[in-house]
């Protein structure tokens, strides 16, 4: 369980995001859903301390389970090793082999053990349906795979330090709809063992992938704030906030 | 309503007019070609005039010219090994010395101290290049050359282990106080190609690398310095290049004993210091022809070096054009989780990814911040030799520099109340002729890269990197074989036009960055109003590459201020140029001589200073006046 308690994110003097108060359950895939520049992105990135090197300063409270990930004893490179992420544009390391970057997060996490790098990179790949595709090719270039494949190396060398949750910052964004499928049904088949935070500006998206909703929009002020968050038939159906309603009625219509 | 008979009245008269101008505009064309082919003529003239002046010498040793180590004047026997022995020795040991500490400080400056600090350091570093190498020579024949004799080659002598490179009488001038001095002076290029190349590093792929847990020295290793090492090894072969190629500042403290070295810490000599000695002293025929072909080795050398460097920069980043045609699918569903299982994705096989993350934790980091410390380091070591340079120039200068010192002209040796005003009006001279000849040719042929794409623009772009790379001791050379020999003599337009082949490459290059950032929609809506191709050309590309043109200009100007190959071999009196002034005074015994070059090395340093830091206040002003 994760759980956000008035958290507010500031760049300098700019405030991107606040009174953010919302509890993400485990082994569900939940939304994070609103127009651009309302701060979605930025709460995401708060989840595993992103922040910490881009000068975003966060307010309020973020705990998984009972570790305070901003508390003074919260290791940032701990706190990423157990929620992973997947970016927005496929990003593989363009220097690596497939294979290096699958267990690019274990060497760098310490371990060694080729048997065990090797026994992990396969289990990573085959969770991210990816196996099959390059099984015979894990010597080449990972630059060197179509941009949907890259994304889910991208899953897979997520995967691979075993996260309880994952972050996904609009992982279809730069992908064609074939892609985007089957990216979403990793989503759902994830799931089952992982939390899942999904950033999205695609409404189906949403609908179709995820259990839980949170709608973000800009206030008064030009600051992003959270306005309703529950379950995501719920949310598309019968929002109880007017905002929502107005936000996803007018967008699906 | 036709174009032919425009309905305003007092229009058709005006595009008459411009019928006119058209004209008058088709000779643009002519005016590019021009200076394109002026250029390539020079470049083509200087391998000729090298090949042709070596001729005879390779035809007296043939290829044993290029490794042969015999330099035997009275037996007309002449060959180029021992110079080219000391010169990869003396470009090794400087890399040795220069690359980690120039990627040291270039990390430390990208990565690793806070932005403010880095804003602060950065402009340091490009003002040690700009420093003229006569300066560091200056500095480290009188500063660095005692304190070698009397303490670092002791000490290092004694050093248990490495006798088989140190040994020998410590005299201060040696190969090691080359190397240090090249060092020194390639420094700069290696922070500041390197450094930009890990700034260009997207931050998608840092990123990747902390989401996954990584300390920040982890995410450097992994993400960053690999994604940036194409970039680092061209600023290594760069300096390598330049290294390789630099005389003057060289000849002063190496000791200049063609043999064969034995020991770092004993006197030796390169192809240029070959050339800066042994040049003006040549008899005519096959000694003058061999000392030539010295120039033609180094050619040779320098220009595959630098060619190697320059295809590094521009080959394009290794990404791979991902692969066409129908992707095989594979379903993600039951099936897989059927062969996770059956692949060991099972609670007790998994890696112990969480138990060795946190056990390695402490260790990661301290490996982390032994190695970032290790960069702040660097920043230091790079700061001394520049911290000490300037100090040194500033104080010992400070005590030369006058009014008089300024405005009157030298006395004979011995004879005190000497000034340098006759440098600065020759230095002035020269500059100004030289970027009289240079500025036109530059911009005629960077706007021949702009518009044409043919084999005449790439010959151009081909003869201006060789040419960036030729070492400016072979420009002299060039110049005194073309204009002064023929001739019979010693002038401040022969100097000019040495000075001009150098800038030309830099202004070339400098002013089509500026030209292609004009965006194309740019000038495609001046031609959409029917303007011809050199009015929009000349009042709208050139008006928006103004900023970029006019600082690749200065720091041509400001490089060229610096030089001293280009007097050196082509101007009478070294009292003629400032740069050849301190060349001269900084090998005479007399402190009043030594006084003079440190007072003229203050001069220059500010002159070049003034240049560079112009470059930058007018491109800023132009940047601002056109918004």
């Amino acid at each position: 369980m994760l759980t956000l308690e008035d958290v507010q994110v500031s760049f300098g003097s700019h405030t991107a995001v606040r009174h953010v108060t919302m509890s993400i359950p485990p082994r569900q895939v939940t939304a994070l859903v609103g127009p651009s520049g309302c701060g979605k992105t930025t709460v995401l990135r708060s989840l595993n301390r992103m922040h910490d090197h881009t000068g975003g300063r966060v307010e309020g409270t973020i705990k998984l389970g009972d570790l305070d990930l901003y508390g003074p004893g919260a290791q940032p490179e701990l706190i990423r090793s157990c929620i992973g992420m997947v970016f927005q544009r496929p990003n593989p390391f363009p220097t690596m082999s497939v294979f290096d970057n699958a267990v690019s997060g274990l060497r760098l996490n310490g371990i060694r053990n080729k048997k065990v790098l090797r026994q992990a990179a396969e289990a990573a790949l085959h969770h991210a349906a990816l196996w099959d595709i390059v099984k015979d090719r894990l010597d080449q270039p990972a630059t060197r795979l179509s941009g949907g494949q890259q994304q889910r190396l991208c899953v897979a060398r997520a995967l691979a330090v075993e996260p309880e949750v994952l972050l996904m910052d609009e992982p279809c964004s730069a992908l064609d709809p074939v892609a985007t499928a089957k990216i979403e049904a990793l989503i759902t088949d994830l799931a089952q063992e992982l939390t899942i935070v999904l950033v999205t500006h695609n409404m189906f998206q949403a609908r179709r992938v995820s259990d839980r909703t949170a709608v973000f929009l800009l206030d008064d002020d030009r600051v992003g704030e959270l306005v309703e968050e529950g379950p995501t038939e719920t949310i598309f159906t019968v929002p109880s906030d007017p905002r929502t309603k107005e936000y996803v009625q007018g967008l699906i219509g | 309503m036709t174009l032919a008979s425009p309905p305003v009245p007092g229009l058709a008269p005006t595009l008459r007019r411009r019928a006119a101008t058209r004209r008058a505009a088709r000779l643009y064309p002519g005016v590019y070609w021009l200076g394109g082919v002026v250029f390539i003529g020079a470049v083509v003239a200087l391998v000729v005039a090298v090949a042709q002046g070596s001729a005879s010498a390779f035809a007296h040793a043939g290829l044993g010219f290029f490794w042969s180590t015999t330099w035997n004047p009275d037996a007309g026997d002449y060959a180029a090994g021992t110079l080219v022995v000391g010169t990869l020795v003396t470009t090794g040991a400087a890399m040795v010395l220069a690359v980690p500490v120039g990627l040291g400080v270039a990390v430390a400056l990208s990565e690793v101290v806070p932005r403010r600090v880095a804003a602060a350091l950065g402009p340091a570093v490009e003002f040690l290049a700009a420093v003229p190498s006569i300066v560091v020579g200056l500095w480290a024949l009188l500063i660095l050359s005692p304190v070698f004799a009397s303490t670092v080659e002791p000490f290092l002598r004694g050093v248990p282990g490495l006798h088989w490179i140190f040994s020998g009488p410590a005299y201060g001038p040696s190969l090691l106080l080359a190397a240090v001095v090249l060092a020194v002076m390639t420094l700069p290029t290696i922070v500041a190609l390197s450094r930009s190349a890990l700034g260009a590093v997207p931050a998608a792929d840092r990123e990747a690398a902390m989401a996954l847990g990584a300390t920040r020295w982890q995410m450097i290793r992994t993400a960053v310095l690999p994604a940036a090492r194409s970039g680092i090894l061209a600023a290594v072969t760069l300096a390598v290049g330049r290294a390789l190629g630099e005389s003057i500042a060289v000849a002063l403290v190496i000791g200049n004993r063609p043999v064969l070295p034995h020991s770092l810490i004993s006197p030796g000599a390169t192809l240029g210091t070959g050339i800066v000695n042994q040049f003006a002293e040549a008899s005519p025929g096959v000694q003058t022809s061999a000392v030539i072909g010295l120039g033609a080795v180094l050619l040779v050398l320098t220009v595959a070096v630098n060619a190697a460097g320059q295809w590094i920069l521009r080959r394009p980043a290794g990404v791979d054009t991902p692969p066409r045609g129908p992707v095989p699918s594979t379903d993600p569903g039951a099936e897989t989780r059927a062969a996770l299982v059956a692949h060991g994705w099972s609670a007790s096989a998994r890696p112990p990814v969480r138990a060795s993350a946190v056990g390695t934790l402490a260790r990661r980091r301290r490996s982390g911040r032994a190695a970032e410390w290790l960069c702040r380091t660097a920043v230091l070591v790079g700061l001394v030799p520049l911290g000490a340079l300037l100090w040194f120039t500033v104080a010992k200068g400070a005590g030369a520099v006058s009014v008089s010192f300024i405005t009157h002209g030298p006395t004979p040796p011995g004879v005190p109340g000497g000034g340098i005003s006759t440098a600065i009006t020759g230095t002035a001279r020269i500059v100004g002729l030289a970027l009289l000849l240079a500025i036109p040719t530059g911009l005629a042929a960077s706007l021949l890269l702009y518009e044409r794409r043919g084999r005449v623009a790439a010959a151009v772009r081909f003869a201006a990197d060789v040419l960036t790379g030729v070492p400016s001791i072979l420009i002299g050379v060039f110049a005194y074989t073309v204009l002064v020999r023929p001739l019979h003599h010693a002038s401040t337009v022969a100097a000019a036009f040495a000075l001009a082949v150098l800038m030309v490459p830099i202004m070339i290059r400098a002013n089509e960055e500026s030209l292609r950032t004009v965006a194309s929609d740019l000038w495609e809506a001046g031609m959409a109003l029917g303007a011809s191709r050199p009015s929009v050309v000349r009042r709208v590309v050139l008006r928006q590459a103004l900023p970029g043109v006019v600082t690749g200009n200065l720091l041509a100007l400001s490089r060229g201020v610096g030089e001293t190959a280009p007097p050196l071999f082509t101007v009478a009196a070294p009292a003629s140029a400032l740069t050849f002034l301190i060349f001269d005074q900084a090998t005479q015994a007399y402190p009043e001589a030594q006084r003079t070059a440190w007072g003229a090395a203050l001069v220059l340093l500010v002159l070049v200073l003034v240049s560079s830091g112009a470059s930058r206040g007018v491109a800023r002003y132009l940047t601002r006046k056109a918004r």
